[in-house]
């Protein structure tokens, strides 16, 4: 795991964090502890992967494949609540670029390309219609980082953490997405036509970079 | 600028709701996963625990080589433990071979106290005499020879056998015995000589760096080895050859005079 190379503030200064009365069951592969960090963190993962795949069910197997590499792993985990949330979100984005991988492997599949009805009605999340296909012109690893920092609240060291990356290059991703995104909304309210046509082969052209970074 | 994103996000929910039926899925998955046998080097198991036929192995290897070592001291030729019992001795006794010859001889007597016959005597009787031989315990061959002129009766190898191997145990004592005396003398001797013939080298090359090609020094030259050569009279002819062989090759051009005074 790349761990930044600052410590980040939250860290330094310790903040209590929900998690941290758990850490100690899941060292110790205590099943109530997984079913309390279960209900705790499926609702953001889940939220965090159908954003990232626009897809329920491929969300919803990257979140367990996450719960599952927890209990595989749990004896070797070492840190508090708050790097216990940034180790599942990055086990969840690792499911999300298999997901992502296998699509480009059988693009014939038929995947939730352009779903019939709204993402957002199907997903029950409130986001509206105009930023999900805004970010849906995003790249993964963009997407990925403006979720997380705007949507789950962490910042620039816990994002490169689960990213794999540094704080600069999360930073300056961050910045082109959010300048992306705000150019594809003033566009949007003019012509209003569906810019998420163009998220497949947003995914499929950067998986080679967001893999790298 | 960051802040009319984050406007953007502001309805937007952190989470979703999650169905109890997937619930219920993802959990039953997670216990099979937490409730299987750990894999590999799982969290708990100790080492000790991983590796415990390789120690128990290990343990029984341990304790069993004394005791495999002491129940092996009173077996004799034929039986299971006796390369235990030989092994041992080779590591505990490699400077008594005395005692090891004791011990040929005595398993010896026990086995035809025993009345075992065949191979495993026959061997016996052969290993006995190679100790014996080796140690020179010449004491011990009588008993020997008892046990094998019963083992063999009228054996002509037998009889031929025996007189070899003491003869050549005799044989070599005074052939050592005599050798040692001669060696002793000789190397204070050559030792004598060769300091000689250092000094005289030396004079040499002082002489030859002091004045070259001067009839005085020259004579010099021939009076030292007119000395050392009456000195080397006292010694055998064959260290004279060396020393003959040493002056040529040390006193390289001006050696003219020294080796005629050599020759007369």
């Amino acid at each position: 795991m790349g761990r930044p190379r600052w410590p980040s503030l939250r860290r330094v200064i310790s903040v209590p964090d929900p998690l941290d009365h758990l850490v100690s069951g899941i060292r110790e592969r205590d099943d109530q502890a997984f079913a309390d960090l279960y209900d705790a963190m499926a609702g953001p993962l889940l939220a965090f992967a159908g954003r990232m795949l626009r897809d329920r069910g491929a969300a919803e197997d990257a979140v367990q494949q996450a719960f599952l590499e927890l209990a595989r792993a749990s004896h070797r985990f070492e840190g508090d609540g708050r790097s216990l949330r940034s180790w599942l979100y990055r086990a969840v984005r690792f499911g999300v670029l298999d997901e992502v991988r296998r699509r480009r492997r059988h693009p014939e599949e038929p995947h939730e390309r352009m779903p019939d009805r709204p993402f957002a009605e199907a997903f029950d999340d409130g986001m509206s219609p105009q930023l999900e296909s805004a970010l849906a012109a995003l790249s993964p690893r963009q997407r990925a980082i403006v979720l997380l920092r705007h949507v789950h609240g962490f910042d620039g060291a816990e994002i490169a953490e689960i990213l794999g990356s540094n704080r600069a290059a999360v930073y300056a991703a961050g910045s082109r997405a959010e300048a992306t995104l705000r150019r594809l909304l003033d566009g949007a309210v003019e012509s209003a036509s569906s810019p998420a046509s163009v998220s497949v082969e947003a995914d499929v052209i950067d998986l080679g970079g967001a893999r790298e970074g | 600028m960051k802040g009319d994103v984050d406007k953007l996000f502001d309805g937007v929910r952190a989470e979703v709701s999650v169905p109890e039926s997937l619930r219920e899925r993802h959990l039953a998955a997670i216990c099979r996963e937490l409730n299987a046998p750990p894999v590999g080097a799982a969290r708990g198991v100790s080492w000790f625990v991983r590796h415990r036929a390789a120690l128990a192995w290990l343990t029984t290897g341990i304790t069993a080589m004394p005791v495999a070592a002491v129940a092996s001291q009173d077996a004799l030729p034929g039986e299971v433990l006796y390369p235990v019992k030989r092994a041992v001795e080779v590591v505990a006794e490699p400077f008594y071979p005395r005692i090891q010859a004791e011990h040929r001889v005595a398993e010896l007597e026990r086995l035809a106290a025993e009345g075992v016959e065949g191979d495993v005597i026959e061997e016996a009787i052969e290993a006995a005499r190679a100790a014996v031989a080796e140690t020179r315990a010449d004491d011990l061959i009588p008993r020997i020879d008892e046990i094998a002129g019963a083992a063999y009766v009228d054996d002509d190898d037998d009889d031929d056998d025996t007189p070899p191997a003491t003869t050549g145990v005799v044989e070599g004592e005074e052939g050592s015995e005599v050798a040692e005396p001669s060696t002793t003398t000789s190397m204070p001797a050559s030792e004598e000589d060769s300091d000689d013939d250092r000094d005289g080298r030396d004079d040499d090359e002082r002489d030859d760096d002091g004045t070259d090609d001067d009839q005085n020094d020259d004579r010099d030259d021939s009076n030292d080895h007119d000395d050392d050569s009456s000195e080397d009279d006292d010694d055998s002819d064959g260290k004279k050859d060396e020393k003959k062989k040493k002056d040529d090759s040390d006193d390289g051009s001006d050696d003219g005079d020294s080796d005629a005074d050599d020759g007369s």
